[in-house]
């Protein structure tokens, strides 16, 4: 049989927990993560590679709004190293960029579908992509695409 | 174009790499070398995230090719601590809450570390100055300033490393 009285127990963790938020609130506190992250030792999306993965390239519009009326890639998709180039056709079936925060509704048909659909709207909207085995490679062939 | 065949110095370690012309510093240092605590923001050297030393001197990584390195001494991120504890400035950038997502970080780090070295009595209005050709995107510039000037005080204290 238990002799503790379970009021006591209760009592004992509510003492704990005072102890501990007295030690945190009020004051700052150090991070866990700074130490690696200020010797270099974090691990960044950049950072994490696998064996034979592909380096993506994105052409972007250089102007701030215009109808897209041809894109050519056949240039690009010759190029040495390249796996892939892919327009909005390639991936017409991915929904577009929804809104973030907002409980707006109705926006639908004004989101932004993720490669450019018939006209730009910014500077720097992305057109295509390209996928190659080498990034410097990829880049080469993203001068090649032709809008 | 022919890869060409060069020795990096980083931190005082040798890396025999081979690499095209065109190759930049701070690929051949993390891809080539396997130092990734230096980091690619813009790639067109607005944002110094890549910044490294180079004989001293802070220079921006993305914006050099690797076989200009040849010959010379480059310090990245990974050669500040000191056996196995953060040097000052280090200790000074996490307690000033400097560094949020700590993507920049090494960027700061290494600039501020060519800064203090040229000058250890720099004012704070030329470490804002100089500072202020890294971009932060998160914790915001007045902590990183603060610590890098904490740092420069407690290294007027002791002699001279």
């Amino acid at each position: 049989m238990n002799t503790q009285d379970p009021r006591d127990a209760l009592c004992a963790d509510a003492t704990k927990l005072a102890r501990s938020k007295a030690a945190v609130i009020g004051r700052s506190v150090t991070r866990l993560e700074d130490g690696p992250l200020v010797r270099g030792e974090g691990s960044f999306a950049a950072d994490v590679n696998f064996p034979h993965q592909l380096h993506m390239r994105v052409v972007r519009s250089q102007i701030a709004h215009g109808h897209i009326i041809a894109i050519n890639i056949e240039e690009a998709r010759v190029q040495p190293g390249v796996v892939a180039v892919w327009t909005h056709a390639d991936v017409a079936d991915v929904p577009p960029i929804p809104f973030r925060a907002t409980t707006v509704q109705g926006l639908e048909p004004y989101c932004q579908p993720i490669l450019a659909r018939d006209r730009v709207r910014y500077v720097g909207e992305p057109i295509a992509v390209i996928f190659a085995t080498d990034p410097y490679q990829a880049e080469d062939a993203a001068d090649m695409v032709r809008t | 174009m022919n890869p060409r065949d060069i020795v990096l110095r980083i931190n005082g370690a040798e890396y025999p790499i081979r690499v095209q012309p065109r190759r930049t510093l701070v690929d051949a240092i993390r891809d080539d070398c396997g130092q990734t605590g230096t980091h690619i923001g813009c790639e067109h050297g607005v944002c110094g995230a890549c910044t490294v030393l180079l004989d001293g001197a802070p220079v921006r990584s993305c914006l050099m090719f690797a076989v200009q390195a040849e010959g010379c001494e480059v310090r990245t991120v990974e050669g500040l601590a000191c056996a196995g504890q953060l040097n000052h400035l280090q200790q000074s950038f996490v307690e000033h809450h400097a560094l949020q997502c700590g993507f920049c970080t090494p960027g700061f780090l290494m600039l501020a570390t060519g800064l203090l070295e040229q000058n250890r009595d720099i004012s704070n209005e030329d470490l804002l100055d100089a500072l202020s050709s890294n971009l932060c995107r998160c914790t915001g510039y007045k902590n990183i300033l603060a610590a890098v000037e904490a740092a420069r005080n407690a290294l007027a204290v002791e002699p001279s490393a």
